[in-house]
């Protein structure tokens, strides 16, 4: 239930009982959201539940709440909900965007101060990797943007992928258009290799046939230092049915020259669409 | 005659939308999705 003050002699109702019992098992009233929200007193000892298909935002001030108290947060949309300092300041552990099934307790440890703990999707703090984004492949291209330079590396791991035509995959970060590349397959015993090419796009697939079934494709891109400012080492490795259709292992290693932090990759199909497949993003630490 | 489409994830916020590519966007899908010079 929310806080209450509790008088001298005041009764306590079964309803007020059964209520109190339920927030100290760590439960309680949820007040549901649908909308960026900004907390207020009557919150305090209570569930705030995010449910929105869209990014949102809770947000925090100072001058609402005591000491000791505690408002449970939980996001149960598919949108990402990011526990927001307004005239507060709040920490964390991990992060305070908060994806879908995520939540925690916010802790007030004075009237302005307040800690997000218990929080599920916590980011690796080293040596371990955070997923930052995931998804179903659709369309003839997948943007990812907005990367943040919180990480050491990158890795984007595409699965089940297959095209709607007999089609490659290419690969961008940023709007850079001219990479340096090496590239080799191994295709039923035999292995090709090319030299190296400069100023050349970054297809990730030694050729544009990967068959229309699903077959199980999958591939592996690694970007290091992605946030520092000389080129960018990128390794790819493929495997893939071809039209033949036989099986196809190939790698492309190669730099993107410039001298900025990448904050967004782009793979795109050579023709036609995603039938299927999905993507995942992890950050490195 | 329309473009391809293309799927946009916003790392920092979680918002996904797909979308027809601008004409500027498929100018330069059209740029980068070639296989290495040397095919």
């Amino acid at each position: 239930m929310a806080k209450q003050t509790f008088t001298t002699g005041q009764v306590l109702t079964a309803a007020q009982m059964t209520s109190l019992q339920q927030t100290a098992m760590g439960g309680g009233s949820t007040t549901a959201k649908t909308t960026s929200y900004v907390l207020t007193a009557a919150d305090a000892g209570t569930v705030v539940q995010m449910n929105a298909a869209g990014a949102t935002t809770i947000t925090v001030n100072t001058g609402l709440f005591a000491a000791g108290d505690t408002v449970q947060i939980q996001n149960i949309g598919a949108g990402v909900c990011t526990v927001t300092a307004g005239t507060a300041t709040v920490n964390t552990v991990g992060s305070l965007a908060l994806s879908q099934y995520a939540g925690g307790d916010l802790y007030f440890n004075t009237t302005g101060a307040a800690f997000l703990y218990g929080v599920d999707s916590a980011a690796a703090s080293g040596g371990g990797m955070t997923v930052l984004a995931s998804g179903s492949l659709s369309g003839a291209a997948l943007s990812l943007s907005s990367i943040s330079g919180s990480y050491n590396d990158l890795q984007l791991v595409l699965r089940d992928f297959y095209p709607s035509s007999a089609a490659g995959i290419s690969m961008v970060v940023n709007s850079i258009s001219d990479y340096n590349i090496i590239r080799n397959k191994l295709v039923a015993g035999t292995i090709t290799q090319d030299g190296y090419t400069a100023n050349s796009a970054f297809s990730i697939t030694y050729d544009n046939n990967i068959n229309t079934a699903d077959n199980n494709s999958s591939a592996i891109i690694d970007i290091s230092d992605y946030a520092s400012s000389v080129n960018k080492n990128i390794r790819t490795t493929v495997s893939y049915t071809n039209s033949t259709p036989a099986k196809v292992y190939n790698t492309v290693i190669g730099n993107a020259v410039m001298g900025a932090a990448v904050t967004s990759i782009t793979v795109n199909l050579s023709v036609g669409n995603f039938s299927g497949g999905t993507y995942i993003l992890y950050g490195v630490k | 005659m329309t473009n391809p489409n293309i799927k946009i994830h916003n790392v920092e916020t979680g918002e996904v939308i797909e979308r027809e590519m601008t004409d500027a966007e498929f100018a330069f899908y059209t740029q980068v999705n070639q296989l290495p010079k040397s095919e």
